[in-house]
Protein backbone atom coordinates (compact mmCIF):
# COMPACT_ATOMS: atom_id res chain seq x y z
CA UNK A 1 0.00 0.00 0.00
CA UNK A 2 1.91 3.61 -0.92
CA UNK A 3 1.80 5.88 1.57
CA UNK A 4 1.46 9.62 0.57
CA UNK A 5 3.81 12.03 2.31
CA UNK A 6 2.27 15.18 3.41
CA UNK A 7 4.15 17.90 2.70
CA UNK A 8 3.45 21.15 5.04
CA UNK A 9 3.38 24.27 3.40
CA UNK A 10 4.39 27.43 5.30
CA UNK A 11 1.53 29.64 5.48
CA UNK A 12 2.53 33.55 5.50
CA UNK A 13 -0.22 35.89 7.01
CA UNK A 14 0.24 38.53 4.86
CA UNK A 15 -0.43 41.99 5.78
CA UNK A 16 -2.72 42.65 9.16
CA UNK A 17 -3.78 45.21 11.77
CA UNK A 18 -0.30 44.15 13.59
CA UNK A 19 1.82 45.90 11.12
CA UNK A 20 -0.74 49.28 10.99
CA UNK A 21 -0.92 49.29 14.70
CA UNK A 22 3.27 48.60 15.70
CA UNK A 23 3.70 51.37 12.53
CA UNK A 24 1.68 53.53 14.43
CA UNK A 25 3.35 53.00 17.47
CA UNK A 26 6.79 53.26 16.33
CA UNK A 27 5.72 56.64 14.41
CA UNK A 28 4.73 57.89 18.33
CA UNK A 29 8.23 56.85 20.33
CA UNK A 30 10.29 58.07 17.23
CA UNK A 31 8.33 61.39 16.86
CA UNK A 32 8.94 61.72 20.68
CA UNK A 33 12.74 61.14 20.50
CA UNK A 34 13.25 63.40 17.54
CA UNK A 35 10.95 66.01 19.06
CA UNK A 36 13.59 65.62 22.05
CA UNK A 37 16.69 65.21 20.23
CA UNK A 38 15.91 68.78 18.06
CA UNK A 39 15.31 70.51 21.68
CA UNK A 40 18.55 69.29 23.25
CA UNK A 41 21.40 69.29 20.66
CA UNK A 42 20.29 71.88 17.71
CA UNK A 43 22.53 72.90 14.61
CA UNK A 44 22.69 76.24 13.46
CA UNK A 45 21.82 77.58 10.69
CA UNK A 46 19.07 74.62 9.95
CA UNK A 47 15.77 74.21 12.04
CA UNK A 48 14.85 70.84 12.72
CA UNK A 49 18.27 69.09 12.27
CA UNK A 50 20.02 67.77 15.65
CA UNK A 51 23.80 66.98 16.39
CA UNK A 52 22.70 64.17 18.33
CA UNK A 53 19.51 62.86 16.73
CA UNK A 54 18.10 59.81 18.92
CA UNK A 55 15.77 59.27 16.63
CA UNK A 56 18.02 57.80 13.71
CA UNK A 57 18.73 55.25 16.44
CA UNK A 58 15.46 53.82 15.82
CA UNK A 59 14.53 54.20 12.26
CA UNK A 60 17.80 51.53 10.83
CA UNK A 61 16.50 48.67 13.71
CA UNK A 62 12.73 49.32 12.52
CA UNK A 63 13.24 48.93 9.15
CA UNK A 64 15.43 45.88 9.39
CA UNK A 65 12.72 44.38 11.94
CA UNK A 66 9.29 45.29 10.65
CA UNK A 67 10.39 45.99 6.91
CA UNK A 68 8.89 48.77 4.92
CA UNK A 69 6.39 49.75 7.95
CA UNK A 70 9.52 50.78 9.96
CA UNK A 71 10.50 52.95 6.98
CA UNK A 72 6.91 54.52 6.98
CA UNK A 73 7.29 54.95 10.87
CA UNK A 74 10.02 57.02 9.96
CA UNK A 75 8.38 59.29 7.44
CA UNK A 76 5.52 60.14 9.37
CA UNK A 77 8.18 60.81 12.75
CA UNK A 78 9.94 63.23 10.68
CA UNK A 79 6.81 64.95 9.14
CA UNK A 80 5.22 65.64 12.82
CA UNK A 81 8.73 66.69 13.83
CA UNK A 82 8.15 69.33 10.74
CA UNK A 83 5.00 69.67 11.95
CA UNK A 84 5.87 70.32 15.43
CA UNK A 85 9.28 71.51 16.21
CA UNK A 86 10.22 73.10 12.72
CA UNK A 87 8.97 75.98 10.40
CA UNK A 88 8.46 74.07 7.39
CA UNK A 89 4.82 73.48 7.18
CA UNK A 90 3.47 71.52 4.20
CA UNK A 91 7.41 71.14 2.83
CA UNK A 92 8.27 68.54 5.97
CA UNK A 93 6.23 66.33 3.44
CA UNK A 94 9.15 66.63 1.52
CA UNK A 95 11.88 66.43 4.06
CA UNK A 96 10.68 63.52 5.68
CA UNK A 97 12.04 61.86 3.09
CA UNK A 98 15.60 61.69 4.32
CA UNK A 99 14.33 59.70 7.47
CA UNK A 100 12.28 57.19 5.23
CA UNK A 101 15.72 56.76 3.19
CA UNK A 102 17.45 56.38 6.05
CA UNK A 103 15.82 52.85 7.26
CA UNK A 104 15.24 51.94 3.27
CA UNK A 105 18.56 51.84 2.33
CA UNK A 106 19.67 49.25 4.87
CA UNK A 107 16.77 47.60 4.29
CA UNK A 108 17.45 47.41 0.45
CA UNK A 109 20.73 45.74 1.27
CA UNK A 110 20.07 43.49 3.67
CA UNK A 111 17.14 42.08 1.39
CA UNK A 112 19.21 42.68 -1.96
CA UNK A 113 22.54 40.69 -0.51
CA UNK A 114 20.05 38.25 1.39
CA UNK A 115 21.90 38.96 4.71
CA UNK A 116 20.41 37.78 8.24
CA UNK A 117 19.01 41.12 9.99
CA UNK A 118 20.40 39.35 13.58
CA UNK A 119 23.99 40.89 13.81
CA UNK A 120 24.90 40.18 16.62
CA UNK A 121 24.17 36.47 16.82
CA UNK A 122 27.76 35.36 15.56
CA UNK A 123 29.57 38.24 17.17
CA UNK A 124 33.34 37.62 17.89
CA UNK A 125 35.39 39.53 20.08
CA UNK A 126 32.63 42.71 21.04
CA UNK A 127 35.24 44.97 22.72
CA UNK A 128 37.73 44.78 19.86
CA UNK A 129 34.75 45.33 17.18
CA UNK A 130 33.37 48.20 19.58
CA UNK A 131 36.71 50.57 19.30
CA UNK A 132 36.97 49.70 15.80
CA UNK A 133 33.71 50.85 14.90
CA UNK A 134 34.31 54.28 17.16
CA UNK A 135 37.66 54.84 14.92
CA UNK A 136 36.01 54.12 11.98
CA UNK A 137 33.09 57.32 13.01
CA UNK A 138 35.76 59.39 13.78
CA UNK A 139 37.07 58.61 10.74
CA UNK A 140 34.40 59.22 8.39
CA UNK A 141 33.65 62.45 10.21
CA UNK A 142 36.99 63.74 9.24
CA UNK A 143 36.51 62.67 5.95
CA UNK A 144 33.04 64.84 5.80
CA UNK A 145 34.96 67.72 6.98
CA UNK A 146 38.07 67.66 4.91
CA UNK A 147 35.23 66.59 1.65
CA UNK A 148 33.68 70.25 2.98
CA UNK A 149 37.06 71.76 2.66
CA UNK A 150 38.49 70.21 -0.53
CA UNK A 151 41.05 68.70 1.32
CA UNK A 152 41.57 65.95 -1.30
CA UNK A 153 44.99 64.55 0.47
CA UNK A 154 43.20 63.78 3.75
CA UNK A 155 40.37 62.52 2.18
CA UNK A 156 42.48 59.60 0.31
CA UNK A 157 43.66 59.23 3.59
CA UNK A 158 40.72 58.87 5.42
CA UNK A 159 39.47 56.82 2.58
CA UNK A 160 42.45 54.27 3.30
CA UNK A 161 42.33 54.26 7.29
CA UNK A 162 38.31 53.60 6.39
CA UNK A 163 38.65 50.78 3.87
CA UNK A 164 41.78 49.26 6.81
CA UNK A 165 39.33 49.32 9.41
CA UNK A 166 36.72 47.79 7.77
CA UNK A 167 39.58 45.10 6.42
CA UNK A 168 40.27 44.94 10.17
CA UNK A 169 36.79 44.91 11.31
CA UNK A 170 35.88 41.68 9.12
CA UNK A 171 39.19 39.98 10.26
CA UNK A 172 38.09 40.22 13.71
CA UNK A 173 34.05 39.29 13.35
CA UNK A 174 33.73 37.06 10.11
CA UNK A 175 30.51 38.37 10.07
CA UNK A 176 28.68 39.10 6.30
CA UNK A 177 25.73 40.46 7.92
CA UNK A 178 28.29 42.57 10.79
CA UNK A 179 29.95 43.97 7.47
CA UNK A 180 26.57 44.67 5.83
CA UNK A 181 25.28 46.72 8.23
CA UNK A 182 28.59 48.87 9.53
CA UNK A 183 28.56 49.67 5.42
CA UNK A 184 24.81 49.74 4.80
CA UNK A 185 23.43 51.15 8.37
CA UNK A 186 25.46 53.16 9.72
CA UNK A 187 27.58 55.00 6.91
CA UNK A 188 25.37 55.10 3.79
CA UNK A 189 22.03 55.53 5.74
CA UNK A 190 23.57 58.87 7.63
CA UNK A 191 25.19 59.44 4.15
CA UNK A 192 21.72 59.85 2.12
CA UNK A 193 19.78 60.91 4.69
CA UNK A 194 22.31 64.16 5.46
CA UNK A 195 22.47 64.75 1.77
CA UNK A 196 18.31 64.81 1.21
CA UNK A 197 17.62 66.19 4.76
CA UNK A 198 20.23 69.45 4.13
CA UNK A 199 19.32 69.32 0.09
CA UNK A 200 15.19 69.94 0.60
CA UNK A 201 15.36 73.45 3.65
CA UNK A 202 17.58 74.81 1.29
CA UNK A 203 15.34 74.34 -1.59
CA UNK A 204 12.66 75.35 -0.20
CA UNK A 205 14.54 78.57 0.98
CA UNK A 206 14.66 77.53 5.06
CA UNK A 207 18.42 78.10 5.28
CA UNK A 208 21.36 79.45 2.43
CA UNK A 209 23.13 77.36 -0.23
CA UNK A 210 26.36 78.31 1.74
CA UNK A 211 25.18 76.78 4.64
CA UNK A 212 24.97 72.90 2.69
CA UNK A 213 28.20 71.94 4.11
CA UNK A 214 27.45 73.45 8.18
CA UNK A 215 24.53 71.07 7.81
CA UNK A 216 25.53 68.46 5.97
CA UNK A 217 28.76 67.45 8.11
CA UNK A 218 26.07 68.20 11.56
CA UNK A 219 23.62 66.08 10.18
CA UNK A 220 26.07 63.13 8.92
CA UNK A 221 28.31 63.35 12.14
CA UNK A 222 25.35 63.29 14.99
CA UNK A 223 23.47 60.50 12.70
CA UNK A 224 26.83 58.45 12.44
CA UNK A 225 27.56 58.63 16.72
CA UNK A 226 24.08 57.90 16.93
CA UNK A 227 23.81 55.21 15.01
CA UNK A 228 27.43 53.20 15.56
CA UNK A 229 26.19 53.90 19.42
CA UNK A 230 22.77 53.26 20.04
CA UNK A 231 21.75 51.61 17.29
CA UNK A 232 24.12 48.84 16.93
CA UNK A 233 23.40 48.21 20.77
CA UNK A 234 19.74 48.12 19.84
CA UNK A 235 20.57 45.21 16.98
CA UNK A 236 22.32 43.14 18.98
CA UNK A 237 20.22 43.57 22.24
CA UNK A 238 17.13 42.58 20.46
CA UNK A 239 16.83 41.32 17.28
CA UNK A 240 16.81 37.87 19.16
CA UNK A 241 13.92 39.00 20.80
CA UNK A 242 12.22 40.03 17.97
CA UNK A 243 12.38 37.66 15.79
CA UNK A 244 10.70 35.08 17.77
CA UNK A 245 7.66 37.52 17.84
CA UNK A 246 4.75 37.68 15.34
CA UNK A 247 5.59 41.35 14.42
CA UNK A 248 9.22 41.11 12.66
CA UNK A 249 8.91 41.30 9.06
CA UNK A 250 11.22 38.81 7.17
CA UNK A 251 10.14 40.59 3.52
CA UNK A 252 9.15 44.08 2.72
CA UNK A 253 5.88 43.90 4.28
CA UNK A 254 5.13 40.83 5.42
CA UNK B 1 -14.45 77.93 13.24
CA UNK B 2 -16.46 74.33 14.34
CA UNK B 3 -18.77 74.27 11.72
CA UNK B 4 -15.90 74.48 8.66
CA UNK B 5 -15.42 70.64 7.41
CA UNK B 6 -12.46 69.21 8.54
CA UNK B 7 -11.50 68.73 5.05
CA UNK B 8 -11.75 72.43 4.31
CA UNK B 9 -9.56 73.05 7.29
CA UNK B 10 -7.12 70.95 5.63
CA UNK B 11 -7.33 72.92 2.37
CA UNK B 12 -6.71 75.71 3.94
CA UNK B 13 -3.75 74.82 5.94
CA UNK B 14 -1.89 73.28 3.24
CA UNK B 15 -2.61 75.61 0.23
CA UNK B 16 -1.62 78.41 1.83
CA UNK B 17 1.43 76.85 3.00
CA UNK B 18 1.94 76.24 -0.75
CA UNK B 19 0.55 80.46 -1.52
CA UNK B 20 3.24 81.46 0.61
CA UNK B 21 5.96 80.00 -1.19
CA UNK B 22 4.62 81.30 -4.51
CA UNK B 23 4.12 84.67 -3.49
CA UNK B 24 7.03 86.38 -4.76
CA UNK B 25 6.75 90.27 -3.14
CA UNK B 26 6.78 91.09 0.32
CA UNK B 27 4.28 93.24 1.00
CA UNK B 28 1.67 90.05 -0.36
CA UNK B 29 3.10 88.05 2.20
CA UNK B 30 2.33 90.69 4.66
CA UNK B 31 -1.41 90.51 3.78
CA UNK B 32 -1.30 86.43 4.24
CA UNK B 33 0.35 86.77 7.66
CA UNK B 34 -2.67 89.18 8.36
CA UNK B 35 -4.98 86.83 7.05
CA UNK B 36 -3.28 83.81 9.06
CA UNK B 37 -3.70 86.07 12.80
CA UNK B 38 -7.35 86.37 11.71
CA UNK B 39 -7.43 82.45 11.49
CA UNK B 40 -5.75 82.17 14.65
CA UNK B 41 -7.93 84.89 16.31
CA UNK B 42 -11.23 82.87 14.89
CA UNK B 43 -10.14 79.60 15.86
CA UNK B 44 -9.07 80.77 19.58
CA UNK B 45 -5.89 79.71 19.91
CA UNK B 46 -4.42 80.51 23.20
CA UNK B 47 -1.37 81.39 22.42
CA UNK B 48 -0.03 82.65 25.39
CA UNK B 49 -1.21 79.57 27.74
CA UNK B 50 1.48 77.70 29.53
CA UNK B 51 1.10 75.02 26.98
CA UNK B 52 1.40 77.24 23.79
CA UNK B 53 4.37 79.56 24.95
CA UNK B 54 7.17 77.16 25.06
CA UNK B 55 6.23 76.39 21.37
CA UNK B 56 5.80 79.91 20.75
CA UNK B 57 9.69 80.43 22.10
CA UNK B 58 10.65 77.70 20.27
CA UNK B 59 9.62 78.71 16.98
CA UNK B 60 10.88 82.42 17.62
CA UNK B 61 14.46 81.12 18.28
CA UNK B 62 13.93 78.97 14.97
CA UNK B 63 12.98 81.87 12.86
CA UNK B 64 16.03 83.85 14.59
CA UNK B 65 18.53 81.49 13.86
CA UNK B 66 17.41 81.23 9.97
CA UNK B 67 17.40 85.13 9.65
CA UNK B 68 20.45 85.36 11.26
CA UNK B 69 21.69 82.47 8.91
CA UNK B 70 20.44 83.91 5.97
CA UNK B 71 22.32 87.09 6.49
CA UNK B 72 25.34 85.70 7.25
CA UNK B 73 25.64 83.39 5.19
CA UNK B 74 23.63 84.68 1.85
CA UNK B 75 25.96 86.87 -0.16
CA UNK B 76 23.32 88.59 -2.55
CA UNK B 77 24.26 91.61 -3.91
CA UNK B 78 22.70 94.65 -3.76
CA UNK B 79 22.50 98.47 -3.81
CA UNK B 80 23.48 99.39 -0.69
CA UNK B 81 26.03 97.41 0.92
CA UNK B 82 25.42 97.48 5.17
CA UNK B 83 27.84 95.11 6.18
CA UNK B 84 30.99 93.27 4.57
CA UNK B 85 33.94 91.19 6.19
CA UNK B 86 35.87 88.31 5.72
CA UNK B 87 36.82 85.58 8.10
CA UNK B 88 39.78 83.37 7.19
CA UNK B 89 39.17 79.75 9.22
CA UNK B 90 41.60 78.31 7.27
CA UNK B 91 44.39 80.11 4.81
CA UNK B 92 43.46 79.56 1.34
CA UNK B 93 40.94 76.52 1.79
CA UNK B 94 37.88 78.27 3.82
CA UNK B 95 37.50 81.95 4.49
CA UNK B 96 33.75 83.08 5.03
CA UNK B 97 32.67 86.11 3.17
CA UNK B 98 29.61 88.20 5.22
CA UNK B 99 28.14 90.56 2.72
CA UNK B 100 24.81 91.76 4.14
CA UNK B 101 23.30 94.03 1.83
CA UNK B 102 19.26 95.92 1.74
CA UNK B 103 18.69 92.89 -0.65
CA UNK B 104 20.24 90.47 1.81
CA UNK B 105 18.17 92.08 4.28
CA UNK B 106 14.94 92.05 2.09
CA UNK B 107 15.42 88.24 1.64
CA UNK B 108 15.79 87.04 5.29
CA UNK B 109 13.11 89.33 5.86
CA UNK B 110 10.77 87.70 3.04
CA UNK B 111 11.86 83.94 4.37
CA UNK B 112 10.97 85.02 7.78
CA UNK B 113 7.66 86.13 6.77
CA UNK B 114 7.24 82.84 5.23
CA UNK B 115 8.43 80.51 8.34
CA UNK B 116 5.98 82.65 10.66
CA UNK B 117 2.65 81.94 8.13
CA UNK B 118 3.66 78.28 8.21
CA UNK B 119 4.02 78.51 11.86
CA UNK B 120 0.34 79.98 12.29
CA UNK B 121 -0.64 77.91 10.06
CA UNK B 122 0.41 75.04 11.89
CA UNK B 123 -1.03 76.25 14.91
CA UNK B 124 -4.20 76.58 13.21
CA UNK B 125 -4.20 73.22 12.17
CA UNK B 126 -3.67 72.01 16.07
CA UNK B 127 -5.75 74.32 17.59
CA UNK B 128 -8.92 74.23 15.21
CA UNK B 129 -8.70 70.48 13.98
CA UNK B 130 -8.99 67.67 17.33
CA UNK B 131 -7.57 64.42 16.36
CA UNK B 132 -11.33 63.04 16.11
CA UNK B 133 -12.32 65.64 13.72
CA UNK B 134 -9.19 64.71 11.85
CA UNK B 135 -10.07 61.13 11.54
CA UNK B 136 -13.67 61.24 10.65
CA UNK B 137 -13.31 64.09 8.38
CA UNK B 138 -10.93 62.17 6.25
CA UNK B 139 -13.18 59.04 6.70
CA UNK B 140 -16.12 61.10 5.20
CA UNK B 141 -13.84 61.62 2.12
CA UNK B 142 -13.35 57.99 1.79
CA UNK B 143 -9.69 57.83 3.27
CA UNK B 144 -9.37 54.11 3.89
CA UNK B 145 -10.36 53.42 7.46
CA UNK B 146 -7.03 51.27 7.65
CA UNK B 147 -5.20 54.58 7.23
CA UNK B 148 -7.31 56.72 9.78
CA UNK B 149 -7.11 54.21 12.84
CA UNK B 150 -3.31 53.82 11.92
CA UNK B 151 -3.44 57.84 12.32
CA UNK B 152 -5.51 57.74 14.88
CA UNK B 153 -3.17 55.52 16.83
CA UNK B 154 -0.50 57.51 16.44
CA UNK B 155 -1.38 60.19 18.29
CA UNK B 156 -2.27 58.26 21.10
CA UNK B 157 1.22 56.08 20.59
CA UNK B 158 2.28 59.63 21.27
CA UNK B 159 0.60 60.33 24.54
CA UNK B 160 1.10 56.91 25.65
CA UNK B 161 4.81 56.75 25.03
CA UNK B 162 5.83 60.09 26.44
CA UNK B 163 3.86 58.76 29.71
CA UNK B 164 5.79 55.49 29.37
CA UNK B 165 9.07 57.50 28.80
CA UNK B 166 8.69 59.52 32.15
CA UNK B 167 7.70 56.39 33.74
CA UNK B 168 10.64 54.03 32.67
CA UNK B 169 12.85 57.30 33.55
CA UNK B 170 11.95 57.87 36.93
CA UNK B 171 12.12 53.97 37.65
CA UNK B 172 15.18 54.01 36.64
CA UNK B 173 16.41 57.12 38.99
CA UNK B 174 14.38 55.16 42.14
CA UNK B 175 16.98 52.42 41.35
CA UNK B 176 20.04 54.74 41.84
CA UNK B 177 20.83 55.72 37.96
CA UNK B 178 21.91 59.23 37.29
CA UNK B 179 21.13 60.61 34.45
CA UNK B 180 22.24 64.42 34.41
CA UNK B 181 25.66 64.55 36.06
CA UNK B 182 26.97 62.03 34.24
CA UNK B 183 29.38 61.71 31.54
CA UNK B 184 28.11 61.77 28.02
CA UNK B 185 29.04 57.72 27.83
CA UNK B 186 27.31 56.90 31.02
CA UNK B 187 24.61 59.21 29.65
CA UNK B 188 24.49 57.18 26.14
CA UNK B 189 24.71 53.77 28.23
CA UNK B 190 21.71 54.89 30.04
CA UNK B 191 19.34 56.11 27.01
CA UNK B 192 20.27 53.00 25.58
CA UNK B 193 18.82 50.99 28.57
CA UNK B 194 15.58 53.34 28.54
CA UNK B 195 15.38 52.76 24.39
CA UNK B 196 15.39 49.08 24.82
CA UNK B 197 12.60 49.33 27.19
CA UNK B 198 10.43 51.55 25.42
CA UNK B 199 11.10 49.03 22.24
CA UNK B 200 9.84 45.99 24.33
CA UNK B 201 7.00 47.74 25.49
CA UNK B 202 6.25 48.85 22.21
CA UNK B 203 6.07 45.83 21.01
CA UNK B 204 3.69 44.54 23.78
CA UNK B 205 1.66 47.13 22.55
CA UNK B 206 1.52 46.30 19.65
CA UNK B 207 0.19 42.87 19.87
CA UNK B 208 -2.62 44.41 22.83
CA UNK B 209 -3.77 46.81 20.48
CA UNK B 210 -4.28 44.09 17.83
CA UNK B 211 -5.78 41.72 19.80
CA UNK B 212 -8.00 44.19 20.76
CA UNK B 213 -8.98 45.05 17.25
CA UNK B 214 -9.78 41.95 16.48
CA UNK B 215 -11.77 40.92 19.73
CA UNK B 216 -14.16 43.81 18.03
CA UNK B 217 -14.82 42.04 15.35
CA UNK B 218 -12.92 44.94 12.91
CA UNK B 219 -12.45 43.62 9.85
CA UNK B 220 -9.20 44.31 8.02
CA UNK B 221 -10.82 45.30 4.81
CA UNK B 222 -14.38 46.18 4.68
CA UNK B 223 -16.28 48.47 1.68
CA UNK B 224 -19.70 48.78 3.30
CA UNK B 225 -18.03 50.15 6.76
CA UNK B 226 -20.86 53.10 8.03
CA UNK B 227 -19.53 55.68 10.31
CA UNK B 228 -20.75 57.33 13.40
CA UNK B 229 -19.85 60.68 13.09
CA UNK B 230 -21.07 62.42 9.98
CA UNK B 231 -19.30 65.68 8.71
CA UNK B 232 -21.55 66.93 5.59
CA UNK B 233 -19.92 69.73 3.44
CA UNK B 234 -21.78 72.91 3.70
CA UNK B 235 -21.87 76.16 1.50
CA UNK B 236 -19.37 77.74 3.62
CA UNK B 237 -17.01 74.78 2.96
CA UNK B 238 -17.89 74.92 -0.83
CA UNK B 239 -16.97 78.91 -0.86
CA UNK B 240 -14.20 78.48 1.10
CA UNK B 241 -12.82 76.30 -1.48
CA UNK B 242 -13.54 78.35 -4.12
CA UNK B 243 -11.66 81.61 -2.91
CA UNK B 244 -8.86 79.38 -1.80
CA UNK B 245 -9.19 78.37 -5.46
CA UNK B 246 -9.06 81.48 -6.67
CA UNK B 247 -6.29 83.05 -4.48
CA UNK B 248 -4.05 80.41 -5.52
CA UNK B 249 -4.63 80.81 -9.25
CA UNK B 250 -3.86 84.50 -8.59
CA UNK B 251 -0.62 83.41 -6.61
CA UNK B 252 0.58 81.79 -9.32
CA UNK B 253 -0.20 84.80 -11.90
CA UNK B 254 1.52 87.07 -9.90
CA UNK B 255 4.49 84.72 -9.62
CA UNK B 256 4.72 84.27 -13.44
CA UNK B 257 4.49 88.12 -13.84
CA UNK B 258 6.80 89.16 -11.32
CA UNK B 259 3.89 91.13 -10.06
CA UNK B 260 2.73 92.26 -6.39
CA UNK B 261 -1.01 92.25 -5.71
CA UNK B 262 -0.22 95.69 -3.05
CA UNK B 263 1.49 97.22 -6.01
CA UNK B 264 -1.17 96.48 -8.34
CA UNK B 265 -3.69 97.74 -5.92
CA UNK B 266 -1.50 101.27 -5.57
CA UNK B 267 -1.28 101.43 -9.48
CA UNK B 268 -4.88 101.18 -9.77
CA UNK B 269 -5.97 103.73 -7.25
CA UNK B 270 -2.71 105.84 -7.23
Amino acid sequence: MATSSLEMEEIKPGVTWRHYVVTALATGVSAILAIYAVIIAPVAPFPGVSGLYLAAAVYVPLSLWLGMWGCFAGYFSQLILGFVATPFGVWSLLWSFADFLEGFVVLLAFRIFKADVDIGADLKRPTTVKILLGALVANLIVAAVATALALTTLWIITLIITIGLLIAMYIVNPSRSWLIYVIFGIFVAALVSAIVGISIPILGGFAPVEGFWVGLIGWFAGDLIVLAAISTALMVTLTGYIKKTSVFVEGWFS
Amino acid sequence: MTKIHPFTKLNLVFWLSIIAFILPNIYDLLILLIFDIILIILSRVPLFSKGFRKFVIIFLLANISIFIAWLLFSTRPGNVILFETSITIIPDKWIWHILITDQTLFYALSISLRTIIMFFLMLFFFAAISDRDLIHGLRSIKVPFAICLMMSLTFRGLSIFTQEYSIVRDAMKTRGVEFDKVSIIKKIKNFISIFITLIVLMFKRTEEMEASIEARGIPFRSKRRTIYHYYPFRKIDYTILCVLFLFLSFSIYLRIINGSFILMIIHLFG
